[in-house]
């Protein structure tokens, strides 16, 4: 006789979430997809007239807009490969028991409980003309590497890059202990009686269970990447020029001039992307991974 | 079990019931207008007794980080000692200023008080729409331009002082005279000539911020003197704004852009623009290390006020573009609207009439002296740079006055700040615009903005 599945909470606990998350969620999202087709602005904040993909052929045809999804790109993967192999080169010395083990985890995963407005502050001071970067390197006989950092496009953009690695690479790294913690010794010392090499068992033993955490790291990166704000808009502000716009401070700069309808299918457009690149990650990892 | 589920069920309906609730103000619009009216009454009726009764009473209100002067919160703060009324002003910074205005204004969730410059607001908001008509108030016969807060013949602010003066270049006169320049230039081959004696002795002649509303005061001011006269300036605008013309339709406006441009080709302008703050220019300036900023009158009283030490002042620069020898002057000013939702409207005008005595007026100009809008308000003159009113009257006097470009054409201004003066900034640092292109690209956002605001002759 079959037995019926007995779940331990019944369905209607769901209701208080479900309706926050459409209330909240669900609801903005279906009006903004609406909106992002309408000529919706400042002047018709309540009279919005269809327009079909207008707003979207307008944003395709602004190089500011396309350049600002090129950073993006690049930013998201950047940061994301970065901040994920930092991490993990981190986790693998920081799990075993090293001196000051303690101390030296709380010191790299210290950045990211800072302000990303302190951030951008302290590291405005560090790169600028005359900032700490650029004294150090005087200081050290290396002026030929001084530069202002933030004024042209290449050192800009790999400045938000390295302070966005070195404010969340701790905080992966720490994703990355607790999955290397989980892994049991017993898979290691099998290994080891079976004459199995350091780089094999980190080949063979290491990685592959290693790949759930992975998956979180990888996912949160890029779609943290992929929707980045904060720390263009502190440091370089979209500048040099228009050169560091991404995604969302373009889309930030089409609401402040009232462009509302365009403004928000810029936020469509961004929200697709990080949905799509976000899930085929998401489900390229999890396929990889492995059952402990 | 059974109870389980109903412990369960019960849970849900009081958190949606409580969400429905917390979603309360939503359903307010529904109200009978009559019953809203009523309402209303009853609101400033309370407000009305609770000032008679000598109650605390609290205003709302918002205002730009520049703005917060120190004048301003000594208002706030004698009002709350001798009156018991507060005024909670949230200091919001400049860059989110307007956005947060205009949303505010427009879901009908703005506090009390807006302060802006006037009559700059206007372009951004329809006050006929938004603010108070304050024409009825005694204080009203006694300001001195009634024009700043003027809209289709209503006045809808109260504005501390009647201008902001002028612009010009603002200058280190020690460093001047420590390099034997005791004449300013008169013509642009002796500006270049002081700027290359500076440039000779390692000091940076001209300094320009990251901050694009510096370097934008060399166009704004050059393009109207460009012109020349106000009916000049009224007319391009008109053109401009009705399309009519297009910005390269006068080779004025690329010619004051070009002219900025040499500065940096000449060398003339520091090489960390790109990335050095506007505080920090201040201090270099006030140290001797830099020789002159693009400012205005206002400005340099700013600065003098932050470095008290410093020998500064300011003077009408000479350009290639106007023979005339005009002054750009701004016409506009602090000032405060009064939001139509606003539940204080006694109190608001109680505190406009006290801010309207010189017992709380003066405060506003004790550290920063000004033009006093207010007649009977003392503006600390005596403590003013001499050479302000002297220009001032100077070139007033003599009618060679137009007033800043972005006054003519601002319905433009949310432009401004995201395009037109971030091009400034991106022309010299790239090398890839002269003023023509400057103003071509310009001119296709003036294109696009029209067009999404249905503005006449783009439609």
């Amino acid at each position: 006789m079959k037995r019926k599945k007995k779940s331990i909470y019944p369905l209607y606990a769901l209701i208080p979430a479900l309706v926050i998350y459409t209330i909240f969620s669900v609801v903005p999202i279906a009006i903004s997809l609406l909106l992002s087709f309408t000529d919706w602005n400042m002047n018709r904040l309540f009279t919005p007239v269809f327009t079909g993909l207008a707003n979207y052929a307008e944003l395709l045809q602004d190089p500011v807009f396309l350049r600002s999804i090129g950073n993006t790109f690049l930013f998201a993967f950047a940061t994301t490969i970065l901040k994920t192999g930092i991490g993990f080169i981190l986790a693998l010395a920081l799990v075993k028991k090293v001196a000051a083990r303690g101390i030296l985890r709380t010191i790299y995963y210290a950045p990211c409980v800072i302000s990303i407005t302190v951030v951008g502050v302290l590291f405005k001071s560090i790169l600028a003309n005359r900032g700490l970067l650029n004294n150090v390197l005087s200081g050290i006989g290396l002026e030929g590497l001084t530069r202002d950092w933030l004024g042209s496009y290449g050192t800009a953009i790999g400045s938000v890059i390295f302070v966005e690695v070195w404010m969340w690479a701790g905080f992966n790294m720490f994703i990355f202990i607790s999955g290397l913690q989980a892994i049991s010794a017993d898979y290691y010392e099998s290994a080891t009686l079976d004459g199995a090499s350091a780089y094999d068992k980190f080949r063979h033993i290491t990685l592959p269970l290693i790949v759930p955490s992975m998956t979180v790291v990888v996912t949160l990166s890029i779609a943290g990447g992929l929707k980045v704000f904060d720390i263009i808009y502190v440091i370089t502000n979209g500048g040099p020029g228009f050169d560091t716009q991404v995604l969302a401070t373009y889309t930030y700069q089409s609401f402040s001039l009232g462009f509302l309808g365009e403004s928000t299918a810029g936020s469509v457009i961004l929200a697709v992307i990080v949905v799509i690149i976000s899930f085929a990650m998401n489900r390229y990892f999890t396929k990889r991974e492995v059952e402990m | 079990m059974r109870n389980r589920k109903w412990i369960a069920l019960m849970l849900a309906g009081v958190m949606s019931l409580s969400l429905i609730a917390c979603g309360g103000n939503a359903a307010e619009p529904s109200v009978e207008p009559a019953q809203e009216e009523a309402g209303a009454e009853t609101e400033a009726d309370e407000s009305s007794a609770k000032e008679t009764s000598g109650e605390k009473v609290e205003l709302t209100g918002m205002v730009q980080q520049s703005r917060w002067y120190s004048g301003l919160q000594n208002m706030v703060d004698r009002l709350a000692e001798q009156e018991n009324i507060y005024i909670e002003f949230e200091v919001i910074p400049d860059d989110q200023y307007d956005n947060l205005m205009k949303m505010r204004l427009n879901s009908h969730e703005a506090p009390d008080l807006i302060v802006y410059q006037f009559a700059d607001l206007f372009a951004g908001v329809n006050p006929e729409e938004f603010f108070v008509p304050l024409d009825d108030e005694a204080w009203m016969s006694k300001v001195q331009a009634p024009e700043l807060t003027e809209y289709n013949g209503k006045h809808y602010g109260y504005c501390f002082e009647a201008s902001n003066g002028f612009q010009g270049l603002i200058y280190n006169k020690d460093v001047f005279e420590a390099n034997d320049i005791t004449e300013l230039p008169k013509t642009l081959d002796e500006f270049y000539a002081v700027c290359d004696k500076l440039k000779a002795a390692d000091i940076v002649p001209i300094a320009i911020p990251l901050d694009t509303w510096v370097p934008q005061i060399w166009m704004t001011s050059g393009m109207s003197r460009a012109l020349g006269t106000v009916d000049a300036c009224e007319d391009f605008a008109d053109k401009i704004l009705t399309n009519q013309a297009k910005f390269n339709d006068y080779p004025e406006m690329a010619a004051v852009v070009d002219e900025y441009l040499d500065l940096f080709e000449k060398g003339y302008v520091n090489e960390d623009f790109m990335t050095v703050s506007y505080d920090e220019i201040l201090g270099r300036l006030a140290s001797g290390e830099i020789a002159m900023i693009y400012g205005a009158t206002e400005i340099l009283t700013s600065i003098e006020e932050s470095y008290p030490e410093a020998n500064l002042t300011i003077f009408n620069p000479p350009v290639g573009y106007d023979d005339k020898d005009v002054l750009a002057y701004l016409p506009t000013a602090m000032g405060i609207a009064v939001n139509k939702d606003t539940e204080n409207l006694d109190t608001i005008k109680k505190v406009f009439d006290l801010w309207s005595t010189p017992e709380y007026g003066d405060l506003y100009f004790q550290s920063r002296p000004g033009f006093p809008n207010i007649e009977g308000v003392n503006g600390n003159e005596e403590a003013m740079n001499p050479d302000i009113p002297k220009i001032y009257n100077e070139y007033m006097s003599e009618g060679r006055v137009v007033a800043q470009m972005n006054q003519y054409i601002d319905m433009l201004q949310p432009l401004f700040g995201n395009t037109l003066w971030v091009y400034f900034l991106e022309a010299p640092s790239k090398g890839n615009m002269d003023g023509a292109a400057v103003m071509e690209r310009f001119q296709e956002d003036v294109d696009k903005f029209m067009k999404e605001k249905g503005a006449e002759g783009w439609n």
